[in-house]
């Protein structure tokens, strides 16, 4: 098992551009990140910044242009697609802005889909995430449609799925953009405890201010470069940066 | 996968009856359209059909269907019989005749003489009467449907004994029978062919057909090539012949021209709608096979999710446009237009085909894209 603090995720050199000939746009410039296990990590700045960028790629849904990124190990840039796809099936849990779930699942149906792509049946795998949904207090709502659930239920069911398989490495892409202030608490609060695994560290990307008191360590972008990288390590820093912005986070 | 697939199929119910309904709708119509036509093809060899006796029609040379008589002379008849291996020749008359009923109506009927002394060419299923009938004196039978025609709002056996003029020749309705309905649809009466030929207007020749039959283990096909080559007739296998009919009318009438185009329209809003509703169905939860892409899911398992959604409303769909289509003929078969008009079995297969082809063009369009979708996009708003 890995051990505290060791590195889960390296990138190194990432570049990534867009589009082609004249159109053609640089929105990475030689980014180096490394994320630790047992720590949530918040990789924020303003939209355009380049941060849900190098989430893609970190997570290895994205082909960066240049660089490497290893994850618990693994070269992902150097995978074949069908290598990474099994990859991210097995070690990494994905949460979305916009949930993602599939409207004709249920809540457990939904939180069980990593493990159905994984080979296991529907029914048993649903049975399992029944059991993770009520560590999340969301028993009672286990088989209803996601339509009947409140946007933090929804996000609640998402982050079942993305902790259902036990992954080594999750990543939160804006988890409470869409959610109001006591609802946005209660997602942070599950996060925190997800990351609080010493095999498993959390990524959440994010410009939502309300929550940079949740992260071990906050990275700040800003065009398309890390402008700061703050550890967090104890209380007082926790306090300093409730209200942070990421204008005034500096480079650790 | 297979249960997150159908589920997601059937999770929107606009979409899925939509689609349902598209591939039914271009089932119902390709499959009613391909055996209207598959079926009056028929007809146009139904009477040729008929006589089972026959193996060999022999016929004028410039003959191209069997409703398109050149009469032969008579003597045509004894040079057929002189042809080694055939077994017996008959007669048959064919023609077209106006029937006037007492009440002064005129209708023009097909008539038919048969043989005077084998009654070959008579029909085998009787409603009323028997074969033996058409020897009395004057008699004529009419099809069941024929008699209906010609003595409106009466039960067809009912017309027994009733009589009627043909060129002021008196005729007396002694059988109701059964016959394949002919492609032009009047009425069919069958008399002996002596009676025919002395009813009918004078030409110099009467004979439409000459009837053979091949002597046991004489091959049909060689004997009609030696009848020919012997008489200078054209003569044909039943087969032969049947297919004859059915060719003159796919190459000389404008029928197989609409009816293509019909089939055509059919196939092409079946594309449309089954094609476009699926196509839009699939790239409507692109974003949901991304983010199954980017949980985990590969490219397999999602072309297998697409293929059996597309493989159940097409199944559904065929099912219930073949059944609609079946049910159709079931509640038509008494309509006279429509008789002996059904759904085929080669049509069954047929609409299959095409049905799983329009399928797998509207799935693999939809997998190409969905091939191609980038599981980043679940990050993008």
């Amino acid at each position: 098992m890995l051990q505290p603090t060791q590195a889960a995720l390296a990138a190194r050199n990432i570049e990534m551009e867009f589009g082609t000939g004249a159109a053609r746009t640089k929105v990475l410039h030689g980014v180096d990140l490394s994320i630790e296990m047992g720590k949530l990590t918040m990789l924020i700045g303003p939209s355009g910044s380049g941060k849900t960028t190098l989430l893609s790629i970190m997570s290895g849904t994205l082909r960066p242009t240049r660089g490497d990124v290893d994850v618990m190990g693994g070269r992902i840039t150097a995978m074949r697609d069908s290598e990474k796809v099994r990859f991210r099936r097995n070690r990494i849990g994905f949460i979305f802005q916009q949930y993602n779930l599939l409207p004709a699942l249920t809540a457990a149906e939904n939180a069980a889909v990593p493990l159905v792509t994984g080979g296991m049946n529907l029914k048993d795998a649903a049975a399992r995430a029944r059991r993770v949904l009520e560590t999340l207090g969301m028993g009672p709502h286990a088989d209803k449609m996601p339509r009947q659930l409140s946007g933090g239920q929804q996000q609640r069911v998402a982050i079942a799925r993305a902790i259902i398989h036990s992954p080594a490495l999750v990543v939160c892409d804006e988890p409470t953009a869409a959610l109001d202030a006591e609802t946005g608490r209660q997602v942070m609060d599950i996060l925190k405890e997800a990351s609080a695994a010493t095999d498993r560290a959390v990524l959440v990307v994010t410009h939502d201010n309300r929550i940079f008191h949740y992260a071990d360590r906050i990275v700040a972008m800003e065009d398309g470069r890390i402008v700061s990288d703050t550890d967090i390590s104890d209380t007082a820093a926790a306090n300093t940066h409730a209200n942070a912005s990421p204008e005034n986070l500096h480079v650790n | 996968m297979w249960a997150i697939a159908l589920k997601m199929l059937t999770g929107d119910g606009a979409k899925y009856y939509a689609l349902i309904f598209g591939i039914a709708f271009a089932t119902l119509l390709m499959g009613q359209q391909v055996s209207i036509f598959i079926s009056l093809m028929a007809r146009t060899a139904s009477q040729v059909l008929d006589v089972r006796e026959a193996d060999i029609w022999v016929m004028d040379p410039r003959v191209n269907y069997v409703d398109e008589v050149e009469a032969l002379p008579d003597e045509a008849l004894g040079r057929v019989r002189s042809v080694s291996g055939v077994e017996w020749a008959v007669p048959l008359y064919k023609g077209l005749a106006i029937l006037r009923t007492p009440d002064g109506l005129l209708n023009q009927i097909s008539l038919v003489g048969v043989d005077d002394e084998t009654l070959i060419g008579a029909p085998r299923t009787w409603y009323a009467g028997d074969v033996s009938a058409l020897r009395e004196p004057d008699a004529i039978v009419f099809d069941a449907q024929g008699a209906a025609f010609v003595w409106p709002g009466s039960e067809a056996v009912s017309n027994m004994g009733k009589e009627a003029e043909i060129n002021d020749y008196r005729v007396i309705v002694r059988g109701v029978a059964d016959a394949s309905a002919p492609f032009i649809t009047f009425p069919i009466a069958y008399m002996r062919y002596s009676l025919a030929a002395r009813i009918t207007p004078p030409t110099r020749n009467k004979m439409s057909f000459v009837l053979v039959r091949a002597e046991p283990g004489v091959d049909p096909k060689t004997l009609a090539r030696e009848i020919e080559a012997a008489t200078g007739l054209q003569s044909l296998t039943q087969i032969e012949f049947a297919w004859r009919s059915v060719r003159y009318y796919l190459t000389r009438t404008g029928i197989p021209v609409n009816f293509g185009i019909t089939i055509a329209l059919a196939v092409i809003v079946g594309v449309a709608i089954t094609a476009q509703t699926f196509f839009l169905f699939v790239i409507e939860n692109l974003k949901q096979f991304g983010a199954l892409k980017a949980i985990g899911a590969t490219n397999q398992q999602i072309a297998g999710m697409v293929l059996l959604q597309a493989a159940v409303v097409g199944a559904i769909g065929y099912g219930l446009g073949i059944g609609l289509c079946a049910a159709f003929f079931r509640l038509t078969k008494d309509v006279p237009a429509l008789e002996g008009f059904y759904l085929r079995t080669e049509v069954l297969a047929g609409v299959g085909g095409v049905v799983a082809a329009i399928i797998i063009i509207a799935s693999l369009g939809s997998l190409m894209k969905v091939f191609r979708v980038d599981p980043a996009i679940v990050f993008r708003g």
